[in-house]
């Protein structure tokens, strides 16, 4: 929630606000999801909540009554990596279906996808396709369900994937072509392990690439750490720096809550952004 | 001279080459730098101390325009490096031979391709191999195994006592431990391989985890029961976070044992382990959940 607060105040959040939880169980996931309503209702923030828990823990929570406004769940490329991830065609049809039913987003798009090259090598679940093809086969799947969002976590697995800087970029640069072939509002999480060899230059690069290219949506967390799965990602700073210096705007609801609070000001920042007090 | 030359000359005496130098301008006073170097937004501070208590997650650290004060790119900038350092580093040779280890290497040759490589990183050379079937204990209750894993620094710092802690402990509980041993270029899965091997009911091994911002000297313990070439993750218990500022490798060793003693007992490890009697010996370890943050080290100071 700390970190929820912090990230609004500096314009981040318009798309989703996610949590990846510690502990995947329904009650902890219909927990966080009200904790999360609460929030946004009190403040009038027009936006959609989502906890990255399993899929099959996401249902039990609807269930249970929870408030979701995005249904989360990663794919791989092929039947038996999907496996792996504990999921087949059936059961996301059956998720679609409950979600569409039970959810609190007003539109017809309801899904959060993520994807990300090697995750079926990984599981031993390739069946000696190279990478990438089987990266476009996510999409494919994605599409099926008319995704809110789809988001390669492009350079999280590690080296033995996407070695260095040069191929973690070229890897996120040719998912969001494949997806946005694919007719898919694609995002990226532009991100490096520690063990790869990718610098902070080469990420804040990259993100200012996928947003000159239009990337639908980057993610962004307290100066860019994930603390829980200690990887670096794109900072909350990051994406008001990339909306000023490309012209880049939020949705336009949220742009309008950012600008009565004061939060923003038209193009620029404004009197109250990055106060946390503004959240309340 | 040259014509070219002439004109050259003729020009700079044009241009004023032979007046006298003006008497130099005086030098305006240049004002001492505040004290406050990095500008910080105003109430920031307290906030982000009172956070601190709840996340190690930066927040509160205020802005310059829409990006990061200095003080914070440096101290990220410091972090990053440690994490990078810790990666980077390679166990220095004949390092286990001096603390009185069996010295083994898995099938990588070199660091570049223990971090591309994590196939070759989960089985033994064919030395190594020889040495364990020749010198290594036979028929234990318990094989611990140091390893470098993704931070040697991990393992040549903490590594050696949680070694020695876990061996204690053990045998304080009448398991029968192996040969202590460390191993090079080491993935989790190489203790399938070094259990089967000395025929040990389980393998613990013991390893340098991933580093994560600032935090490049964690170990990570992973416990199996009946090791044998072929176990996956499903096969195993974990625990991380293993150093000072996190689970001190005393607590650490203390809960191995109770864990692999659970794991004879059952006959059994991974998830149909029930380790529900035993949350109050095992704390996290039991509830195969829960990951408590690490506590975030100041790097770098600033004037304020």
């Amino acid at each position: 929630m700390i970190s929820a607060r912090e990230g609004l105040a500096y314009g981040c959040g318009d798309a989703v606000i996610g949590v990846n939880p510690a502990t995947d169980t329904a009650e902890s996931t219909a927990e966080i999801l009200k904790v999360l309503t609460d929030l946004t209702q009190r403040n009038g923030i027009p936006t959609q909540n989502c906890v990255l828990s399993h899929v099959t823990v996401q249902m039990a929570a609807l269930k249970l009554g929870a408030p979701m406004g995005l249904m989360f769940q990663s794919f791989s490329g092929s039947e038996a990596g999907n496996k792996s991830f504990g999921i087949s065609v059936g059961l996301m049809d059956e998720a679609w279906a409950m979600m569409k039913e039970m959810t609190t987003t007003k539109g017809p798009n309801v899904m959060y996808f993520e994807t990300g090259q090697g995750s079926a090598l990984s599981a031993d679940a390739h069946h000696g396709a190279d990478q990438v093809t089987l990266e476009a086969r996510c999409y494919g799947f994605a599409r099926r369900y008319d995704p809110f969002l789809v988001n390669t976590v492009v350079g999280f697995i590690g080296p033995e994937y996407l070695e260095d800087g040069n191929q973690i970029t070229r890897a996120a640069l040719e998912d969001h072509f494949m997806g946005k072939l694919m007719g898919l509002p694609m995002g990226c999480d532009a991100c490096f392990t520690y063990h790869a060899r990718m610098s902070q230059d080469e990420v804040e690069s990259l993100k200012v690439l996928l947003s000159a290219s239009g990337v639908s949506y980057l993610m962004s967390l307290p100066v860019g750490d994930d603390i829980m799965l200690n990887y670096q990602s794109t900072s909350y700073h990051d994406i008001p720096s990339l909306r000023v210096m490309l012209g880049k705007k939020s949705a336009p609801e949220f742009e309008a809550w950012m600008n009565r609070v004061g939060i923003w000001d038209g193009d620029k920042p404004g009197p109250r952004f990055g106060d946390h007090t503004v959240i309340r | 001279m040259s014509v070219t030359r002439d004109m050259i000359e003729g020009l700079r005496i044009k241009l004023g080459q032979n007046r006298p130098l003006s008497p130099p301008k005086p030098m305006g006073k240049v004002a001492a730098p505040t004290k406050k170097i990095f500008p910080k937004e105003r109430g920031s501070t307290a906030y982000a101390e009172h956070a601190a208590e709840h996340t190690t997650a930066l927040v509160g650290i205020g802005h310059v325009g829409t990006r990061s004060a200095t003080d914070v790119i440096l101290q990220f900038q410091a972090e990053l490096a440690v994490a990078h350092e810790a990666v980077d580093a390679v166990l220095p040779d004949g390092w286990a031979e001096k603390n009185g280890l069996l010295s083994l290497k898995s099938r990588v040759t070199n660091h570049h391709q223990f971090l591309l490589r994590p196939d070759l990183g989960r089985r033994l050379d064919d030395k190594s191999l020889r040495l364990l079937q020749e010198h290594a204990a036979k028929d234990v209750d318990v094989q611990p195994i140091l390893a470098d894993g993704l931070s040697a620094v991990a393992c040549t710092g903490a590594g050696l006592e949680l070694l020695n802690a876990v061996l204690r402990e053990c045998e304080a509980r009448g398991l029968r431990v192996g040969t202590p041993m460390a191993a090079q270029f080491a993935r989790v899965w190489l203790e399938d391989e070094i259990g089967q091997t000395v025929r040990a009911k389980v393998a613990i091994i013991l390893l340098g985890e991933r580093p994560g911002l600032g935090t490049g000297d964690g170990l990570s313990a992973y416990a199996v029961y009946d090791p044998k070439i072929g176990n996956t993750d499903a096969n195993r218990n974990m625990m991380s976070n293993i150093h000072a500022r996190g689970t001190t490798p005393d607590v650490a060793a203390k809960r191995l044992a109770v864990l692999a003693g659970a794991m004879i007992e059952q006959r059994t490890s991974g998830v149909p382990l029930d380790l529900s009697k035993l949350a109050g010996e095992l704390g996290e370890l039991a509830t195969r959940a829960h990951r408590a943050p690490q506590k975030r080290e100041r790097l770098v100071e600033v004037n304020r």
